[in-house]
């Protein structure tokens, strides 16, 4: 190998070292992985599906501090509660003790009787004599405990199809027993989807009745 | 003269320029596969819920809706004229739309109806509730389907039409889930109950609804991901932003008590009749505009084509009649028809087999440019004679893609 052929090709072979050819390109891109554009995504759904739970706060939603109340009404001689701002008396029949109030959109019916086994007698007597005749479709939630002024009781959500109403209706009815064994039972209700608009006035009127 | 009995069938080249749902190195799919499966179980246990209720009324709100859905998702599908989505997206869709969309809507209604209802007071909230609440979350949970598959899978989305693809199918399962619980639950859940239902949301609503919002809205997104170099970022914004909110208020004016025809009972074959017009009242609107949008995604679609193959013509891959019948689907039916009625069903398979080859060239062209000799081109040209050559074989000599007469 002459000297002259022997730098020609040092010279390739480091001009090759220093500038490496390109690789061939790739006939279709690699996909980048898109980091960004998903965190909006997941932030964009996180605000719609909790944004109003955030924004309402915690004692927005049915909160019975809000709503005006108006005078006692007896329902019996044990029994009074106070009636929200806008509700009216539809119906009161002394025996047994029961009153129907009506408000815009929902209802409230207040039924008085002793309770011998308790909330959960009487509410078991209320949901199979009352609630259920009336009703076509009916789903109930299970009990759930509750403290109220009035004593301890026990409450259950419903939603249902009734004899002469064109829509479903969305309920909770709650009874309590006063230590002296006096029950009531508060069903308060509204066509499906509006209930939302009448709970707190109807967890207002719960909340305020007296049971001796 | 070879026989489809005696001559081998060409093999298909490899996918190369198909995406499925499954890039797992993609965020946005194991985000899409998360709330899926996690929806979906929330779903299942509502639909248990709904079938505890009405057991018969269940079974019958699923038939009767099956019944409507399978036509659906077949228009939808095939809509989309030349460029078949891939099977894993559309279906992706669909369940998002179906459990995704429904279940996080269900979430999302608990928290924002008392929000609203104390911001607008009780009488405001009574009559405009409804209208006010579910049409931005609805359209957004469900739009999010054609958002995921554009992260997902970008490839797949090329223009308007897909976005109308994947938004419709997302429509589509949600109304499908949606009507379950209405009929169950507004209805009543009795056989009458049911198909009164199936009568007011479906035959006289169905055209109308979650599947027009959803296509609307999916073709704004596709609009903004797709137009990047024929639009600047503020014409893809407002036009974009313009079909979403429209898909939004088609959806609040069904909501909304404004041009409100129906009767107050359905007793009588006006009252069903009332039913039909009121309906059409608040929908065929948006039902035209959406018409004469996929009228512009599909002519756009014709030009697309005719581009793409443009420098394809009179090679081996197609042939000028060849295009001429590859443009028109009525012309391609007829010919596959005229296929196997000349030379069996195997035939007319492989013709269909052969126009969507000549779709994909089409693609391939689109992807790789003015690169002539790109080895994807070469392969798929090679495809497109190997099939023609087949059938030119098994029909004695006859071009297989004339126009029939």
């Amino acid at each position: 190998m002459t000297r002259k052929t022997g730098d020609a090709l040092l010279r390739v072979v480091t001009t090759a070292a220093a500038t490496p050819p390109a690789a061939p390109a790739r006939p279709i891109p690699r996909r980048e992985a898109r980091w960004l554009p998903t965190l909006g995504v997941f932030l964009l759904i996180l605000f719609v599906t909790l944004g109003g739970f955030l924004l309402g706060g915690p004692g927005e939603i049915g909160d019975p501090g809000k709503t005006t109340l108006g005078d006692p009404i007896s329902v019996s001689p044990e029994v009074r509660f106070r009636p929200a701002e806008g509700w009216v008396i539809e119906e009161q029949i002394a025996d047994p003790p029961q009153v129907r109030l009506v408000g815009d959109i929902g209802a409230l019916y207040v039924i008085t009787a002793p309770a011998r086994a308790g909330a959960e007698g009487l509410l078991q007597e209320y949901r199979t004599t009352v609630l259920e005749p009336q009703a076509g479709q009916l789903s109930v939630s299970d009990p759930e405990a509750v403290t109220l002024p009035a004593g301890p009781g026990l409450r259950v959500s419903y939603v249902g199809t009734f004899e002469g109403v064109g829509t479903p209706l969305v309920g909770e009815i709650t009874a309590a027993v006063s230590p002296q064994g006096n029950g009531v039972v508060f069903d308060g209700w509204a066509p499906e989807g509006q209930f939302v608009a009448v709970a707190s006035d109807v967890q207002a009127m719960i909340e305020s009745a007296e049971v001796a | 003269m070879a026989t489809p009995e005696t001559a081998a069938l060409p093999g298909r080249p490899g996918r190369g320029y198909r995406t499925s749902l499954w890039q797992v190195r993609q965020p946005a799919f194991w985000l899409f596969m998360v709330l899926l499966v996690l929806s979906t179980i929330a779903a299942v246990l509502i639909q248990v819920g709904v079938l505890s209720v009405s057991p018969g009324g269940w079974v019958l709100s699923w038939v009767l809706l099956l019944v409507y859905a399978v036509p659906a998702f077949i228009l939808i599908y095939v809509l989309d004229l030349y460029e078949r989505e891939p099977a894993s997206l559309i279906v992706a869709s669909l369940l998002w739309g179906a459990f995704g969309a429904t279940t996080l809507t269900l979430v999302a209604s608990a928290g924002w109806d008392p929000l609203v209802a104390d911001l607008l007071g009780r009488d405001l909230y009574v009559q405009w509730g409804a209208a006010i609440i579910a049409p931005p979350i609805e359209e957004i949970l469900k739009g999010l389907a054609v958002v995921f598959v554009i992260l997902i899978a970008r490839r797949e989305v090329d223009d308007v039409m897909d976005g109308f693809v994947y938004g419709a199918m997302a429509g589509l399962g949600f109304t499908v889930v949606e009507d379950v619980l209405y009929f169950i639950g507004q209805f009543g859940g009795t056989p009458g109950g049911i198909l009164e239902g199936f009568f007011v949301r479906v035959v006289a609503g169905g055209v109308y609804g979650h599947v027009l919002y959803s296509g609307l809205f999916g073709m704004g997104v596709a609009y903004f991901a797709t137009r990047r170099r024929e639009a600047s970022v503020g014409k893809r914004l407002g036009v974009a932003g313009g079909l979403i909110l429209l898909a939004i208020g088609a959806h609040f004016l069904w909501n909304s008590p404004l041009l409100d025809f129906y009767p107050d009972q359905l007793e009588s074959a006006a009252d069903y009749g009332q039913v039909i017009l009121a309906t059409t009242a608040k929908g065929l609107p948006f039902l035209a505009f959406l018409a004469l949008m996929v009228s512009m995604g599909r002519r756009r679609e014709h030009r697309w084509l005719r581009a793409c193959l443009l420098g394809e013509v009179g090679r081996e891959g197609i042939h000028p009649q060849e295009l001429e019948v590859l443009e028109s689907p009525s012309a391609r039916r007829k010919s596959r028809r005229e296929m196997t009625r000349r030379a069996g069903p195997l035939a007319g398979k492989t013709l269909k087999r052969l126009y969507r080859a000549q779709i994909t060239l089409a693609m391939i062209r689109s992807k790789v440019g003015e690169k002539d000799d790109h080895p994807d081109l070469v392969r798929q040209r090679q495809y497109c004679k190997a099939l023609r050559d087949w059938l030119v074989a098994v029909t004695g000599g006859a071009q297989p893609a004339a126009r029939p007469g």
